[in-house]
């Protein structure tokens, strides 16, 4: 039996030697699809000192190239796959990657991380990101072997689910052991909440990504490498990784996260009154012990996965061993969508929820908001703003399986005019049915609302507000609040400030655990490292700790106060980017049901939020203008953003 | 005179207690910290989950009593027949 | 001492491999690992592929292992403090013998370098036990 290792061509030598930060790949892919051009240019020393990677490297692209006048879908747009300097190494949770674009959603910053093994492979193959402008004149997908590139006709691939898009691309080249991104029929069809399924079977979901990438005919990315990695410092890299290694899985949670992964939250969110349920009418969900973590395991559990280089493994297969959906295998069914396709449109039916998430998947949807428009539209029904006429004959009834599952598949084809309109997110859908209908669209600047409520965790309904891509709990991602695990709170800030940094219901410091989070998450985002695992949701790794692996793996200097900076400069020119957008203090704000309907659940009961306080002390702590909640020239001054001050004439 | 208390038992804490939930009854007047010693003298796989080497209650036990929090300082709250508590250990995510 | 394989444990991580890659190479570089990871899907079931060290119970009567049997320069050697056949680097000439004859694919030929590497067991305390978060692989007494 043969076992060879390929000859892997010159370029992994030479970055090696001639790229000054080890950790990176050392060159990035240009790809035009107007032009067919495919180009390989050198990762600017520059970008990786002020940027590192990941986000900060898509938002300093969309800066440069992607103005007001450049429609999302049109071909001048960008689409950036981005990973980290840490992506594909030692530390745990290293397998992750940014994709980053104008939303066509929002219209303002949008971003998608995923997991799984595809940044790690773009890595191995010599490429730290990918970036495509243009539009093809017929479906393609892009080759990455190595250093060899290639435009492939997708036109067979096209109308396409996302697993046989993967499969058939395996066959054709002969390896099982590609990765791609792929986008299905609702990308190709411009679901503006269609997103990028990514090996294996793991999204890149929110921000209507999968429509930029189907505006430009890309069906998908296909990549292969045979590369290495190297480390600046191999002795003291492996020391802080094995450290955090040992750490991570001696941390007190670590086996709890790793049972039942992102599930395991949701009997706990209910009990806080913060597993939105009946489009956020309420805080809880009766059933929810039908949809729980502990029934999703007894009903269909198969085995524990992991993505590339992660000890917690918290993604779990699944499959259905009788019932409707017999046979139904799949894994990543996450907290969101148990609460998307479940406690949201009231319906207590596991079975249903694993269909409706293989569905997302193979169309390639976002199940949050592809839910969120279905419980908007079953509200607007309850409400009686909708009528059989309106709605393509569906009785939008809370819970009916059979509208879910069938609205699921016209919204991905766009198939009726009531399904189309749906597709393009409850904002807009709400703005052309009119009647009072934005009443209960529950977004922020356009991105739907998660499963997170502002009145069970006041720093989340924060956080949704200044979120730099519209409603999102993963920007500042606020864990060490949700239920009040003071140690955590201790270790990170000190006493000075407790009790309130632990508790839910309390506002006081949580902006200042809003900002540190959006900080440190634009930094880990940057990276290529999982915030579902240590940075986050664990709260075991931390700035210094980050800062160490950089160092170690890049060779770059980085002190724990110019990482501090890293993340602020992420985060202001994300802001910057949608203040140039239109964005001001103004849409910094929660719908009108979060701090007028007082909470009827659990822990949150009675509770509303009131953001103008934390707004007011956000915007302090950030340096930007109260008034407008635009940065302020002394903010962007500090942080070098000198061409921003000029473009924002400030 | 004894009350009736339900204790519902959540992700890895099942394990430890064998079951998902079961009905405690105690002296009227019995507090959130009793109810805790009472569970690990019957269940001892869940003396090391619920508490540290010290004997305090574990800082990741997440308690509510009828879906409302109680913080560890606390747990001297007396409870009433009819009480249902629930245990997690405080994992978060999105 | 040797490596076990407890394959329903497997979570596909990698880790085993880019630990095993860094060990030996400085670098993270999964295709040149000792071992493997076999998938059905991309979804498992795993079953990693460890080193054998075929013959290291009667490698003091002189059995050799497949791939030592094979080199025609006595480049394998057995080492009796790791239990573990090493290729001498020194004396690897290249000619890919030993990856031919290891029914069990686990001798890593590296076209560029024109050397064969395999498993060492890491001097005698092989990184893939070490460091599976979930017990998969252990490194065991006999």
């Amino acid at each position: 039996m043969r076992r060879h290792v390929p000859q892997r061509g010159d370029r992994v030598a030479e970055t090696m030697t001639t790229h000054p930060y080890k950790g990176y790949a050392g060159q990035w892919l240009h790809v035009d699809l107007t032009s067919g051009l495919l180009e390989s240019r050198p990762y600017d020393r520059g970008m990786a000192e002020q940027y590192l990677g990941g986000n900060g490297f898509g938002a300093r692209l969309l800066w440069e190239h992607m103005g007001p006048e450049v429609d999302p879908l049109a071909p001048e747009s960008l689409l950036v796959f981005s990973t980290g300097p840490l992506c594909g190494t030692l530390v745990p949770n290293p397998g992750r990657m940014e994709v980053v674009a104008k939303s066509p959603l929002t219209g303002i910053y949008g971003d998608s991380n995923t997991g799984g093994f595809l940044g790690p492979e773009l890595k191995f193959a010599g490429w730290d990101a990918v970036v495509v402008v243009g539009r093809s004149s017929h479906p393609v997908y892009l080759a990455i072997s190595d250093s060899t590139i290639e435009l492939r006709d997708a036109r067979r691939l096209w109308g396409q689910t996302t697993s046989a898009t993967e499969h058939l691309i395996r066959v054709i080249w002969g390896d099982q052991a590609v990765k791609t991104a792929t986008i299905g029929p609702a990308g190709e069809n411009g679901v503006l909440f269609s997103g990028i399924q990514t090996t294996p079977q793991r999204s890149a979901a929110r921000c209507g990504l999968g429509a930029v990438m189907g505006s430009k005919l890309l069906k998908a990315v296909a990549v292969r490498g045979h590369g290495a990695i190297p480390v600046a410092d191999p002795d003291r890299f492996h020391q802080v990784a094995v450290d955090l290694h040992q750490r991570l899985r001696a941390n007190p949670i670590f086996e709890a996260v790793a049972a039942h992964g992102t599930p395991g939250i949701v009997s706990m969110m209910d009990a806080l009154g913060r597993f939105p349920t009946r489009n956020f009418q309420m805080g809880s969900f009766p059933d929810v012990e039908a949809i729980n973590a502990e029934a999703l395991e007894a009903r269909a559990f198969v085995r524990h996965l992991a993505c590339f280089g992660c000890p917690v493994a918290c993604d779990k297969l699944y499959t259905l061993p009788d019932g409707p959906y017999a046979g139904t295998s799949l894994r990543s069914v996450e907290y969101e969508t148990l609460n998307a396709m479940g406690a949201a449109v009231w319906n207590a039916d596991l079975d249903t929820i694993l269909e409706a998430n293989r569905l997302c998947d193979e169309l390639g949807m976002d199940t949050i908001s592809a839910g969120r428009a279905i419980s908007f539209a079953m509200e607007l029904w309850e409400q009686e703003i909708l009528n059989l006429e309106d709605t393509d004959g569906l009785a939008l009834h809370w819970g009916d399986r059979d509208v879910i599952l069938t609205l699921l598949e016209r919204m991905a084809r766009r198939e009726g005019d009531f399904a189309a309109l749906l597709s393009r997110g409850v904002r807009q859908a709400a703005q052309a049915i009119g009647r009072g209908a934005e009443e209960y669209a529950m977004h922020v600047k356009g991105m739907a609302i998660a499963a997170q409520d502002g009145r069970a965790q006041k720093s989340m309904g924060l956080a949704h507000v200044t979120s730099n891509r519209g409603a999102d709990h993963l920007k500042a991602f606020p864990t060490i609040d949700e239920t009040g695990y003071p140690d955590e709170a201790r270790r990170r800030y000190g006493e000075d400030y407790l009790p309130e940094m632990a508790q839910p219901l309390a506002t006081k410091h949580k902006p200042y655990l809003v900002k540190d989070g959006e900080d440190f998450g634009a930094v880990v985002d940057s990276t290529g490292v999982c915030k579902s695992g240590g940075t986050f949701v664990l709260a075991e790794i931390y700035w210094s700790d980050v800062a160490a692996a950089l160092e170690a793996a890049t060779g770059m200097e980085m002190p724990v106060e110019r990482l501090k900076r890293i993340g602020e400069r992420i985060y202001n020119l994300q802001r910057c980017y949608n203040v140039r957008h239109g964005i001001t203090r103004a849409d910094d704000r929660l719908p009108r049901r979060f701090s007028e309907d007082p909470s009827p659940s659990g822990n949150a009961r009675g509770e509303t939020i009131q953001l103008k306080d934390m707004l007011d002390e956000y915007y302090e702590l950030r340096g930007w203008d109260k008034v407008t909640g635009w940065p302020t020239r002394a903010k962007l001054q500090e942080l070098g953003l000198e061409d921003v001050i000029e473009e924002l004439d400030l | 005179m004894s009350i009736g208390v339900t204790i519902r038992y959540h992700n890895i804490l099942r394990r430890g207690a064998g079951l998902d939930e079961e009905v405690l009854r105690l002296p009227a007047g019995s507090s959130v910290a009793d109810v805790l010693s009472q569970l690990v003298t019957a269940r001892a796989a869940l003396q090391s989950l619920l508490f540290t080497e010290a004997g305090d209650v574990a800082s990741h036990v997440v308690v509510f009593r009828n879906q409302k929090l109680v913080t560890h300082d606390a747990l001297e709250t007396r409870l009433v027949d009819g009480d249902e508590i629930k245990l997690f250990p405080a994992i978060s995510g999105g | 001492m040797q490596l076990r394989v407890n394959r329903d444990k497997c979570t596909g991580c990698l880790v085993c491999l880019t630990f095993c890659s860094f060990h030996h190479e400085g670098l993270i570089w999964p295709d040149v690992a000792r071992l493997r990871i076999e998938a059905e899907t991309d979804n498992g079931p795993f079953s990693p592929q460890v080193c054998r060290q075929c013959n290291a119970r009667r490698a003091a009567e002189g059995a050799l292992a497949y791939c030592a049997e094979a080199c025609p320069v006595e480049a394998i050697r057995f080492r009796e403090r790791t239990g573990a056949w090493v290729i001498v680097q020194e004396d690897c000439m290249g000619c890919g013998a030993c990856e031919e004859a290891c029914p069990f694919g686990m001798i890593v030929f590296d076209d560029q370098r024109e050397r064969a590497f395999k498993c060492d067991l890491c001097g005698g305390e092989p990184e893939c036990a070490a460091m599976c978060p979930s017990g998969a692989i252990e490194w065991q007494k006999r």
